[in-house]
This record gives C-alpha cells, structure tokens and sequence, in this order.
C-alpha cells in the first residue's frame, strides 16, 4: 500500500535544501516539545523565530461578556509560557521590501483556505500574516512558501524583522537611486545571520529612496537608510544617510545620524557591526526598554557611533558585503508590456468609476508610458479567491512586479498606461475596485482586539466603522488626511504619524469598563515619518466617529492656503482641540445607552481581561541555551536516523550535536567563533576543557574528550553500533554542556542559577 | 473521503439575512453557552471585505462561516481537525452543518435556508487537487452519500480550475432543516 503524500517529499525538488532543512529542524522541535523535551519558553522563541505567533485566547480563557470561561482545549504540552498547545495562533509571513510574485500571492492564497480562514491580510510592516492556524499546520505550510520562495524566518522573536522599503523604489522620478538591490543584499544577509541571534529585542530595518517622502518611514526605524550620492572626481559615488535607534511603541524616538554617507560598499558591514553592538550591550533584563532606541539614548549617539566604528574595525572580512554589488541591475524589473498612453476617449469610456480610482489610486512612474496602481485593501484584508485574481491580472499584465505596502495595501507597478482600465476591470469583478488609496477613508489599523493579546480596544472594528463613514468626504484638503488606528499603546498602525491617530484604551464610567481611544495629532507622514504626534486626551470608543467628523469640519473650514493638518493643529493649538475631545468625552449611563459599554463590531458587554502576554518579543533566550536546544534536538535527529537503518548518518548527526553544543559555549567567550569544526573545538578547548569549566566533578574532563575523539577522527562510515556509542556520547557531552551553561550562569547570577 | 478539511454550504435565502453582521451575537452566544458542543474560540469579521467570508465562528476542530457570494449569503461548516474516519467525514460535516444553522435559525427565525444546492469544498491541495480525475474519483463517494441522505441529486464540478476542488450537490426540492436532520440520523442501511 504507498504511503500517504506528504508536501514534503513533493515539493522537495523545488525548495532550496538549506530552508528545507530549517522546516525539518523546526518539525523535530515540535515533536520534542510535544515530548516534554524542549522548555516551554525555549520552544516559544523557537517558532517566534519561524513566525509562529500566539493570538488572542491562546492561554485557554476568554470573556463572554458577563464572565470568564475556559476553552476546553484537548490536554497537550503548552507551545510557550500561558500558551495552549491547541489554541489557533497567528502566521507571519515575511515579504522583504513588499515584493511578491504571481506564484507566491497565489501561494499563499492557497495557504490561506487550506490552513487559515480564507482572508490574507497585509501589515504595516509589508508583510502578510494568516490566522487561526494550528501549530501542527505550520511546517506544511512553511514548506509550502518555501517552494515558491519566502520564509518565515525571524517574522517575530527577537531578530531582524521584515526589512521594508519604499514601494516606489526604481520607479520613483524623487529618488537618488533604486534601493531595491540594497535591501535585498541586506535582508538576506541578515537572515539566520549568527550576530543577530542574540539580540535582546526585535530590531527594524526600513529603506527610502529620497528624504522628502514618507514612503521608506525611516525616523522610527532600529536602522533607517535613506539612498544619496555624492561626486568622487568625475564619479558619482552611492551611499547611504544611515540613521540608528528609531522607534515608535508608547514612547516613540526619532532615529538620530549615524553616518551622513555610508558608502554603499560599508552598508552591509556598517550594519553588521550595529547588530553586533546592539546584541553586546542592550538590554536583556527589561525587555520593556531594550529595543535599540533606548541603548542610543544612554550611550549618547557620540559614543554609540564609536562603539560601531570599533566594531566594524574588528569585523571579519565577508564576501557578501560587496558581492551584490557586482550584479546590480540584473534583478531590476523589466515591464511586461510595452508603455502606451492611455487615450483620453478610452478613460472615458472606462466610466466614471474608473476615473475616481484613477484619480485616487494611479501615479505615474519615471518610466513614460508606465504607471503604478494601488488596490485598495479594507484594514488589509483580502480573500484567498481575491488574492488569486490579483495575481492572474499581475500575470497578464506588469509580471511579477506586485509589493505590499506599508499603508495595507497591494501595488502593481508597471501598468502600461493604456492597460489601466482592463486592470480596474479585472480588479472591479473581484469587488477590489475601491478607489480612496492614500486618502482619509484609507485607514490603517492594526489587529487589535481581534486577534492580538495585548489589544485594549477594537481597532478593526472602529477602522471599519471610520472607513465607511470617511469614504463620503470630498473636500480635497480632508480627503489627504492620514488616519491610524492601535489597539493599545504599541503603534503598530502607527498612530503617532498620523494626521489624526488614535490608540486604545480603557476607562472605568460609572462603575463600568468603557472602551477609549486617546486622539493624537501633530504627526508627520511626510519627510520619512518626519515627527511624532501627542496623545490630546480619550474618547468612548463609540464617540470617535463623531470626534474625526468635527476635526476634518473644523480643519477644512479653518485652514489657510498651504496649510497640512499639522499647520492647523499648532495654529489653533491643543488646547482647543482638547476641548473638542472633551466636548465627545460623555459617556451616558449604561441604562440609557448600553451601547457605549460595548466595542465596536462586538455585542459582548467590554472587558480587558482577555489581554494576554503579548509575544510581539518572545522571552530572552539567549544564544547558549539556543544552541544546546539545536543541539538537542540533533541529538534526538541521530536517534531517528539510527531507527531508520542509517547509521553513517547517525554518527555525523551525534558528532554535529557535539559540535554544536561547543560551539554555543564557545561564542559565550569569543562571539566571533566562526562554524568551522577544527575552530570550534579549539575554542571550546581553550575556553572550557584548558580552565576546566566543562569538567564534571567526578570524571573531569572525560565528557570533552568524547568530543575531541570524534572530531580527530570523523564517523565516515560507522557501523550501527559505532553510531549507538556516538549518540550516547553526545547525550553525554551534552549533559555536560548543561551544567557548564548552570555554572556561567551561577558566576554571573549566583541566584538565578539556584 | 480522505482530506484534512471539507466544507460543507448551503445558501440562505435571499432577503431572509439582509445583514450577514445580525449572526455576530448569535456566534458569541453559541461559544458563550457551549451549544455546539465543541471547543470554539472567537468570531472573526469581515464585513468591509467584498465577496467575503463576512462572520466567522472559529473553533478548534471545526469552523462555522456566513459567506457572502455574488450570487448571495451561504451557510457554512468546515470540519478542520479531529476529523471523522475517512468513510463518515462526509456524514459528520453534514450533522455539523445542520446542528449550526438550526441554532442560528432559532435565533434569528426570519433567517431561511435553502437545501435545493449543497456545495462542498475539499480544502486539501495534497489529497485532493482541482482536477477532473479527481472529481470523477470523489464524485462516487459524494454521489453515494448525497443520494442515500438526500435522494435524487446531480454532481457537478466548480468552475473555477485554481480554486480548491468543489463538488456541486443540486436536488429539485428545498425541505426545512429538520427533514434533512432526521433523514441524516438514521442508519445509513435504511
């Protein structure tokens, strides 16, 4: 009888074996933690790592309303510290610089019906993220997105997240130069990169093509590259304004200058050596203050800038840093189809539909005859059925040329002006044929109390409601507004850059819990996020609307010629709009009006006490007890390959475990331990067996020595038992490891090793 | 019928829900009282997106969706994990089915389904790609179960090739729920 198909063995011939092996990795880890072999909160760093993120609801409880009850979900291990095995959780997938292909939105349309709730829904950060999805779904969904080309590797933890750019890079007539390549080279260099395993907190890389937009974000990013030129003699030299320690959550920082031209050839070790300082000194304890933004404010920007500069001179030599370089340009897009003109009498015939979707969605790229077209995505969202007819039109006409943008949406770029009503046509049918993009009814909003733990207050629900209403505004000066909504105090719709923001929170009235959100204004979109606004003060919820309604009157009636929303909010000053939100500050009694005591889109009476612990960093682990966890599990991958009649195989994975174990102690004492075997048994020899720090108190040394026996005389051909003997030496050796990685900790934390 | 999930839909009568958002509370009822009888989480909407599975009831093992369609509203179930033997998935979707939409029916009485046209959905690429053969593979299957729970029907296949497989289950009558319910309970041998 043939086995059941699995994705694996199908899709193994079309994934890249160093990815494949990574999902494997990731699978064996699940069965370990489901074996009670792996700790809890090792194993939530770990999927955190492949994008595997908790949801709301996931510790096992949830508010009806009146009261708290359990979800009687089937007894398992837990996949994380309060986390239910069982409990559907969120799945980040990371889309560098936005940039997708026909195949990989198809991909993941597919994804989405088979492993989530059939909607696809893009971040502010550009990458795409699928719900409700079972932990033991995600290695056949991983292997699915790695076949078509995208991992979902250090999507969340504490790593590098997406890097995202500008999506108007190579097309924009503003830009110094295209960034594209740039952040590519640096988005994969940093993947899986060993200096960026131990960071203490997440860490954003975001790129512009020019410093007067907003497009590229900058200011709140951990690094924010912003493309310049220089002239060297008769050349033209790129390079970098390389900006460090931006940051938006509930105390946004500006990124300050790090270098006024990184040249393009130091962006990629420049970089490096920040990872590389940030890992070293951040912090670890108090993950409340140790993004970057808070190291660059205690060491002073002076002092941080040396500290980078030194690092940089200590730097490995990498031929990647430049490699890139030498093929610049080949991966540029190239149109699909001709550029042409759009006729006027062809616009006209498209119908009136179509001319406010242009008006709103369609800008002209530098390239004649060629256009960029937004589809309109509401909070984000989109079908699996949607999705697939988005990437059918990309197929037939611009090629793979489709972004993510930060602001929620989808990007064709190379529209053949001509081809512009077949696009809105085939958009249209699919019910994606909104126009509004960029404007006041765009509005942004993040998960919220939807899906996210740490959520106060519902910002879909209130995006929903604001973008209904909004979409009938006409005066040309309110339809630029820029609207964002947060659930709570994080800015992951990044309220404090917009026109008009708002964050969740919650009050007690009259006894009662009441859904809030605190406006804040005064923040700049434009010039890379050029300035963060201030909370004014907080509404009910259900009084928003009505708030935004008499902002956008009184802006629209008061502002002079020239003026931004940020003009009209210092001229008339805060006080007077803190009286417009006192004026919708009333919450009526819950007997007059129970709706109030409820959030948007959802009838349960509110409560906070669905938040959770928020994963949005999982707990530090550190890269010594990452290692050994690999090493572990290796060791268990030796175990399976012996069951399996491989003995050969057996013998290299228990001497790999070894090796891997020593190595994790190793970088303890030289974080520049490189993965060569001979190197790292030198360093573990020099470091742990000459100081005797690896020794056991009753046979000394005899552990390390299974290690060095090995690696003098690698397992080429083992026999079973050869094997045999190898995996229980490594189990050993490993034992072993744990009790040095206690005795570290006990040097530098007597009591946190008891 | 071997696949990790199935859906199972029938429409809602025109005119009968005219706003899908009225089953929001009914949702948050059937976690709150348990009268499903399963492990369900959160209800998921999205009524702002266009042709849409516009309310969710999302639950461990099965999923229960108001989705709205051009040609309009349907009643669905999706039976995702813990799944029946292969021989009685179809047969355990189906009580699924019923069971959910006679509690929003309690609810919300005005609510009408129609059981003239049963679509279901394999949402398995592996087991079941969208081809032809496999159609004709499951059509038996289906056919069998269809004819046994439902009487004289026909099969025909979705239209849309890049779309999971979908198998269009159209009979010449609409009975109540009830009917259909009780017709399902009893032995298959019958």
């Amino acid at each position: 009888m043939a086995a059941d198909p699995s994705w694996k063995e199908r899709l193994a011939a079309r994934t890249r074996q160093d990815w494949s092996r990574e999902i494997d990795v990731f699978e064996t880890q699940l069965e370990l933690r489901q074996r009670g072999k792996i700790e809890e909160k090792l194993f939530a760093e770990t999927r955190l790592r492949r994008g595997a993120y908790g949801q709301r609801y996931d510790n096992g409880h949830r508010q009806d309303g009146q009261k708290a009850q359990e979800l009687a979900f089937p007894e398992r291990p837990t996949k994380g510290p309060g986390t239910v095995w069982d409990a559907p959780g969120m799945m980040r997938l990371k889309v560098p610089y936005g940039k997708l292909s026909a195949e990989q939105l198809e991909a993941m349309a597919e994804l989405a019906e088979e492993y989530s709730d059939g909607i696809l829904h893009v971040t502010t950060r550009q990458d795409v993220q699928l719900h409700f999805v079972h932990i033991e779904d995600t290695p056949d969904l991983m292997r699915r997105l790695a076949a078509v080309g995208i991992t979902s590797r250090e999507a969340c933890g504490n790593s590098v997240r997406n890097v995202t750019q500008c999506t108007s890079a190579g097309v924009c007539s503003g830009e110094a130069f295209d960034t594209t390549p740039y952040a590519h080279a640096l988005a994969f260099f940093l993947l899986g990169h060993d200096d960026v395993q131990d960071m203490g907190r997440k860490f954003k890389v975001a790129f512009s093509g020019c410093r007067q937009s907003a497009c590229g974000l900058t200011s709140f990013h951990d690094i924010g590259a912003i493309a310049t030129t220089r002239a060297v003699g008769e050349r033209v030299e790129r390079g970098f304004q390389l900006f460090v320690g931006g940051g938006l959550g509930a105390v946004p920082q500006a990124a300050q200058l790090l270098e006024e031209f990184t040249p393009e050839t130091e962006l990629l070790p420049v970089s490096q050596a920040v990872c590389r300082v940030f890992a070293r000194l951040g912090e670890r304890e108090n993950r409340q203050r140790a993004r970057l933004k808070f190291l660059v404010k205690r060491l002073g920007i002076e002092e941080f800038r040396r500290l980078v500069r030194d690092e940089r001179a200590k730097l490995r030599p990498d031929p990647r840093w430049t490699a890139f370089l030498e093929a610049l340009g080949a991966g540029d897009e190239r149109p699909l189809r001709a550029g042409a003109p759009l006729s006027a009498e062809a616009a006209r015939a498209a119908g009136a539909g179509f001319a406010r979707w242009r008006a709103d969605n369609v800008r002209g790229q530098k390239q004649a005859g060629y256009t960029t077209a937004t589809v309109s995505l509401p909070l984000g969202d989109l079908t699996s059925r949607q999705a697939r007819a988005v990437a059918a039109v990309a197929r037939l006409l611009t090629g793979d040329t489709l972004r993510t943008t930060v602001d929620q949406n989808l990007l064709f770029r190379w529209v053949s002006e001509a081809d512009l009503p077949a696009l809105y046509a085939a958009l249209e049918q699919v019910g994606l044929g909104d126009g509004d993009a960029g404007t006041i009814a765009d509005v942004t909003s993040c998960p919220g109390t939807d899906t996210c733990k740490l959520g106060i207050s519902s910002s879909r629900g209130l995006s929903a409601e604001l973008r209904r209403r909004l979409r009938v505004i006409d005066a040309p000066a309110a339809r630029e507004l820029h609207v964002k909504c947060s659930g709570c105090y994080n800015s992951c719709a990044q309220h404090h850059v917009a026109d008009i923001g708002f964050l969740g929170v919650s009050r007690v009235v009259n006894g009662r819990r009441v859904p809030h959100f605190q406006l804040v204004v005064g923040g700049q979109w434009t010039d890379n996020a050029g300035a963060f606004g201030l909370a004014i003060g907080a509404v009910p919820s259900k009084n928003v609307p009505k708030l935004v309604d008499a902002l956008v009157a009184r802006y629209a009636a008061e502002r002079a010629d020239g003026d931004v929303f940020r003009d009209w909010v210092q001229r008339v000053g805060k006080k007077e709009i803190r009286a417009l939100v006192d004026a919708h500050a009333h919450v009526p009694p819950y007997d007059v009006d129970p709706s109030y005591y409820s959030d948007w889109g959802d009838p349960r009476e509110y409560t906070i006490g669905d938040i959770g612990e928020g994963e949005c960093a999982g707990a530090v682990v550190s890269y010594l007890e990452m290692g050994l966890a690999a090493s572990e599990r290796e060791v268990f991958e030796a175990q399976l390959l012996l069951d399996q009649g491989e003995p050969a195989g057996a013998a290299r994975r228990a001497l790999s475990a070894m090796l891997q174990a020593a190595r994790a102690l190793a970088h303890e004492r030289n974080p520049n331990v490189s993965e060569d075997a001979a190197e790292v048994v030198r360093e573990f020899r020099v470091h742990f067996y000459d100081t005797k720090l690896f020794f056991d108190p009753f046979v000394g040394g005899k552990f390390a020595h299974y290690l060095f026996n090995a690696q003098a005389e690698p397992p080429a051909s083992a026999t079973h038992d050869v094997a045999h003997q190898l995996i229980e030496e490594a189990q050993l050796f490993l034992d072993a490891a744990h009790a040095c990685h206690a005795k570290l900790v006990a040097q530098t934390s007597p009591t946190a090793a008891e | 019928m071997k696949a990790r999930r199935i859906e199972l839909s029938i429409p809602i009568e025109a005119g009968t829900l005219p706003d899908p958002e009225a089953v929001v509370p009914v949702f948050h009822a059937i976690i709150r009282d348990g009268s499903l009888g399963e492990v369900l989480v959160d209800v998921a909407r999205y009524g702002h997106v266009k042709n849409a599975p516009a309310v969710v009831l999302v639950g461990h093992a099965s999923d229960y969706v108001i989705e709205v369609t051009p040609e309009g509203l349907r009643f669905a179930a999706v039976r995702k994990r813990d799944a029946a033997p292969d021989d009685r998935r179809l047969l355990d979707v189906a009580e699924r089915l019923l069971a959910a939409a006679q509690q929003v029916q309690a609810a919300l009485p005005a609510v009408r389904f129609r059981t003239d046209e049963l679509r279901i959905r394999v949402l398995d690429r592996l087991n079941a790609p969208n081809t032809p053969e496999t159609f004709r593979r499951l059509s038996d299957e289906v056919g069998a179960f269809a004819r046994r729970w439902l009487g004289e029907v026909t099969l025909e296949p979705g239209a849309d090739p890049s779309a999971p497989l979908e198998i269009w289950i159209r009979r010449g009558k609409s009975e109540p729920l009830s009917a259909l319910s009780a017709r399902l309970a009893r032995p298959a041998e019958e």
